[in-house]
């Protein structure tokens, strides 16, 4: 069978973006190289994330929210970043976006096992799973995906959605510039004996910064970022220390906290790709802008990226033109573009600041709060981007 | 007696290898190709009474796209279900036109010739975008074209127009400043100002319908639609009734 869109790597991305357009009629091939029972029921990786209303907008309109448990979707109320053991706090909440919560807190599988469960009725949607891309290649005419078996694959329009560290935009010669943040994050979940209130919390010390994203009852989501040489011995820490460390680090201001289940480390690497499309190659999530996670910006920039590029295509059916045809996907990447690079630029600029031991950084973050707090178009700024646009 | 001009014909056949290159000389049109075609659409749905939204919102409507150079309009229009005639004076553009269709899987009818030549047939819709700036006697060929349209058809037709803004931002910005299209590609004496067409029209016996402008959205580098008429723009054109 002849595909219109070849889509390489059903993340939550790749699957994003096959839902956004199965009622076009179009044939899509996702090609994936994990099994189909990991993606249909993915274990737990320890990400939490942090979903804008934006996103909660599409997903709903995906169908994706009917699959993930109530029970698995927690609100976020405020968020106050501390710098240090000072209190002093940079704060954001609700107020005048007239939305309950800034906010929600959904386990990254959950939402994986949404993004795979709303595509599965579709029968022109077709998923390889266990096929691997060696190798991507374009012409004026069409695009042609080489599989490790040797199968080739063709269609007028191919997407790399095969995560930050994407093989294909490689070879389709678009650069990216890589930060390797030398750090590591490490998440897992805690229980502790008081509430939360609903308040996420960043903190940054000298060489770890810890976040604290509540999850529904007395149950956080923790993720620690550090210098990778220190991330084994936190690894390996012993459950009373860990806990303690956790404790002591937020000033017991949860009260007693406990580890439950395992501790995830994944390393800190942002990736910007300096095009986001060429000839009949566009590039979405990851693969496109892979973000430091403190912003919590990357699955929601995917899937606002997903959904933008579908809409492009669409554009396109409607005019008659070509899918692949460079004006589609430059547009696409002129929006996603304008929509990504203050926020990715921004978000690396934060990171180097906080993670900074120098008296100067520790100065200028601890300024940077106070400005911060004193400038209402920065933290309405932040604050829409939670809440949507239309706040 | 036909109104095309050999000169302009050698210039536009040396770019048939370009004309599906969107990075090369003809990138403009590509730019300016999605913002015609919704207003192709749009015009000729709503005059045939039909809505525009879907995929074959031009089905069964034969379509005669005069000056089409390689195509770049005659595929679209193929896909939205016309049945589609391609017309240009240059055989370098109609053979990449007709090697192009082939390629996207694509059945156009695509002629090399003048529309003063033909004969008999007539068609539903005609659109001659941004050829009459480039044609010897725009009113001659006008005239032709008339002929070719059924009696409950529609014309669509864009220009440049002979303003001083569609002169410095035809010409100078265009083809000296931002090298957009090759010097030369545009002469603005042929430019032709809303009036003298809405004039040439009444004399070929259709009534001009509808005029709306088209300017570059600097913020994203794509073309839309405007009120303001003084650079490019895009008319619509129908029998007169008696
Ligand atoms: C610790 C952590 C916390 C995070 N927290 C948040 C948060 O709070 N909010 C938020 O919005 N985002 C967050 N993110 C980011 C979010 O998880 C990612 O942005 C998202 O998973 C990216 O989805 P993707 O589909 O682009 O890529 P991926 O999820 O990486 O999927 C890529 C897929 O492509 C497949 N693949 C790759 N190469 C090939 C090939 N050659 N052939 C076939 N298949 C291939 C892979 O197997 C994989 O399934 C966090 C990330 C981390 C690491």
């Amino acid at each position: 069978m002849k595909s219109d869109i070849i889509i390489i790597g059903a993340g939550p991305a790749g699957l994003g973006l096959a839902r956004a357009l199965a009622d076009t009629g179009l044939c899509i091939t996702l090609i994936e190289k994990q099994k189909a029972d990991i993606l249909a029921d993915p274990p737990l990786d320890g990400r939490d994330i942090a979903l804008t209303h934006d996103s909660l907008r599409i997903m709903k309109e995906m169908g994706m929210l009917k699959s993930i448990p109530k029970n698995e979707i927690a609100p976020i109320c405020q968020a106050q970043v501390f710098s240090g053991d000072s209190s002093y706090f940079l704060g954001f909440d609700t107020k005048g976006t007239g939305k309950d919560a800034l906010g929600f807190l959904v386990p990254n599988n959950a939402i994986r096992k949404a993004a795979w469960d709303v595509v599965q009725p579709f029968a022109n949607i077709s998923i390889r799973t266990e096929a691997e891309v060696k190798q991507v290649s374009t012409t004026a005419t069409g695009g042609t995906v080489v599989l490790t078996t040797g199968e080739r694959l063709a269609a007028p329009l191919i997407v790399a959605a095969d995560s930050r560290f994407s093989s294909t935009r490689k070879q389709m010669g678009i650069p990216a510039s890589l930060t390797d943040f030398g750090r590591v994050a490490i998440v897992c979940r805690m229980t502790h004996s008081k509430p939360h209130d609903s308040v996420a919390k960043e903190c940054f010390f000298d060489a770890w910064t810890l976040a604290i994203l509540p999850l529904l009852g007395k149950k956080s989501s923790i993720v620690i970022t550090l210098p990778a040489d220190e991330a084994d011995a936190v690894m390996q820490m012993p459950l009373e220390a860990f806990n303690g460390r956790i404790e002591r680090n937020l000033g017991a201001a949860l009260g007693k906290m406990r580890l439950t289940g395992e501790r995830y480390a994944y390393p800190l690497v942002a990736v910007y790709a300096t095009r986001f499309a060429a000839q009949r190659f566009v590039l979405i999530g990851d693969a496109a802008v892979g973000m430091h996670p403190v912003t919590a910006h990357g699955y929601n920039l995917g899937l606002g990226g997903a959904d933008r590029l579908a809409q492009e295509i669409r554009k396109a059916i409607s005019l008659g033109l070509d899918i692949g045809d460079s004006t589609v996907l430059d547009s696409y990447a002129r929006a996603h573009r304008r929509a990504s690079a203050f926020l990715y630029h921004g978000t690396n600029i934060l990171v180097k600041l906080f993670t900074d031991h120098r008296r100067g950084a520790l100065a200028l973050r601890n300024l940077a709060l106070r400005v911060g707090n004193h400038l209402p178009p920065f933290r309405k700024y932040v604050t829409r981007q939670l809440t949507g646009k239309a706040a | 007696m036909s109104s095309i001009d050999p000169v302009e014909i050698a210039r536009f056949s040396s770019h048939a290898a370009e004309w599906w290159d969107p990075n090369g000389a003809l990138r403009p049109l590509h730019r300016l190709n999605p913002v015609r075609i919704a207003y192709a659409r749009d015009h000729v749905c709503a005059h045939f009474k039909r809505p525009s939204g879907a995929k074959d919102a031009l089905k069964g409507l034969s379509w005669l796209d005069v000056g089409c150079g390689g195509g770049l309009l005659c595929e679209p229009l193929a896909r939205l279900g016309a049945s589609v005639t391609g017309l240009d004076a240059s055989a370098e553009a109609i053979e990449a036109a007709r090697a192009h269709a082939q390629n996207m899987d694509l059945t156009i009818d695509y002629r090399c010739g003048a529309v003063e030549e033909m004969e008999d047939e007539t068609y539903d819709v005609i659109s001659a975008l941004e050829i009459l700036e480039h044609v010897t006697d725009p009113a001659a060929f006008l005239h032709s074209v008339a002929q070719r349209l059924k009696p409950n058809g529609i014309l669509l037709l864009s220009t440049l127009n002979r303003s001083a803004k569609g002169f410095l931002l035809g010409i100078v910005a265009a083809e000296y400043i931002l090298r957009w299209v090759p010097r030369g590609t545009h002469d603005w004496r042929k430019f032709i100002r809303p009036s003298e067409l809405q004039a040439m029209l009444k004399e070929a016996g259709l009534e001009m319908q509808d005029l709306t402008g088209m300017r570059l959205d600097p913020l994203n580098g794509a073309f839309c639609l405007t009120q303001n008429i003084g650079v490019n723009y895009l008319s619509t054109a129908c029998r007169t009734s008696f």
